[in-house]
């Protein structure tokens, strides 16, 4: 007990001797405060506007999501590529796809003549 | 006027903070700031500025790195070792580092407490104080450490463990040999010795 009582008259002695006085105890700089401040809220703009970013450059991504994004990517190509406009009528009053149906069926060198002239006005 | 923060825990504060939150970061500093700066104005020997500079560096560490923070621990455990850390640095800058070891030696002897307990009654309590930063401003950092965390933050022998990273007999030990040597170098305080 009575050690126990010197043992708290020490601890209590020591306490009082490690405190600063009124006088000589320090203050924070107001300045730091305020320039860390400024750090914090800097935080905040950063992370409005990175967020997304680094979000995305964190993202675990897997060989389905590439598969995914790939087949996405083609679909969208074919359907939005430009298309040839195909002439529906020639100059002799005949129809483009007789033309090209009757390709395949000629024999005849008038035939084949005709094909060529019909060829070469719709080419041009 | 009291915030909404002022209510909040260091932990819920600390997740403020990583938000960007400036208020939290306020209270935290509040709750700190003083404390922290006894800390290193004690440690680094009354060099005020110096002291003002690692208070700013541990606050910047705290708000550049937040994720540092392990939530299921003390924030003030965690605050306090990297000032500690901090100290520990500035103290290999000055190259005053001394042997951390050399308490074992000591662990044996009797402390004599009467000595503190005599001085209490009849010292004058202005110039203890004074003698005794001089002692402690010799001590290597780890023992110095050990004592202003124990008589000047208040801190439990198991936080002071924490913090710098030993066991809590260690931290004992370190307090019983800075204890002995401030009995022997303040022998002028007690006339009875």
């Amino acid at each position: 007990m009575v050690m126990e009582n010197k043992k708290n008259e020490l601890d209590e002695l020591l306490k009082n001797a490690m405190q600063f006085t009124k006088e000589e105890e320090p203050e924070p700089a107001a300045h730091i405060h305020q320039s860390l401040r400024k750090k914090v809220e800097q935080r905040k703009k950063h992370k409005n506007v990175f967020t997304t970013i680094l979000r995305f450059m964190n993202a675990d991504i897997k060989l389905y999501h590439a598969g995914l994004a790939v087949t996405a990517v083609a679909v969208v190509f074919i359907l939005l590529r430009p298309v040839a406009p195909t002439p529906t009528t020639t100059d002799n009053g005949v129809g483009g796809t007789q033309v090209a149906d009757t390709a395949g069926n000629c024999n005849s060198l008038k035939q084949d003549s005709f094909l060529v002239k019909n060829f070469s006005t719709s080419f041009y | 006027m009291a915030n909404k923060f002022s209510i909040l825990s260091d932990a819920e504060l600390m997740l403020h903070l990583q938000q960007g939150e400036a208020l939290a970061f306020d209270e935290l500093y509040t709750r700190y700031s003083k404390p922290l700066l006894g800390y290193f104005t004690r440690m680094l020997n009354y060099d005020k500025e110096k002291a003002q500079d690692a208070l700013h560096d541990l606050f910047l560490k705290v708000i550049e790195k937040p994720e540092l923070y392990d939530r299921s621990k003390s924030f003030r455990t965690w605050l306090y070792s990297i000032a500690y850390n901090n100290c520990k640095n500035h103290y290999k800058h000055w190259g005053i580092v001394k042997d951390a070891h050399d308490e074992l030696k000591h662990t044996e002897t009797v402390l004599d407490e009467r000595f503190f307990t005599n001085a209490a009654a009849k010292i004058d309590a202005k110039e203890f104080r004074k003698a005794l930063n001089d002692v402690l401003g010799e001590m290597p950092v780890d023992k110095k450490t050990t004592f202003v965390l124990r008589y000047q933050q208040d801190h439990s022998l198991l936080e002071i463990a924490d913090i710098m990273q030993c066991s809590e007999g260690t931290v004992k030990s370190r307090i019983h040999y800075t204890l002995k040597t401030l009995a022997e170098k303040l022998q002028i305080f007690n006339p009875l010795i």
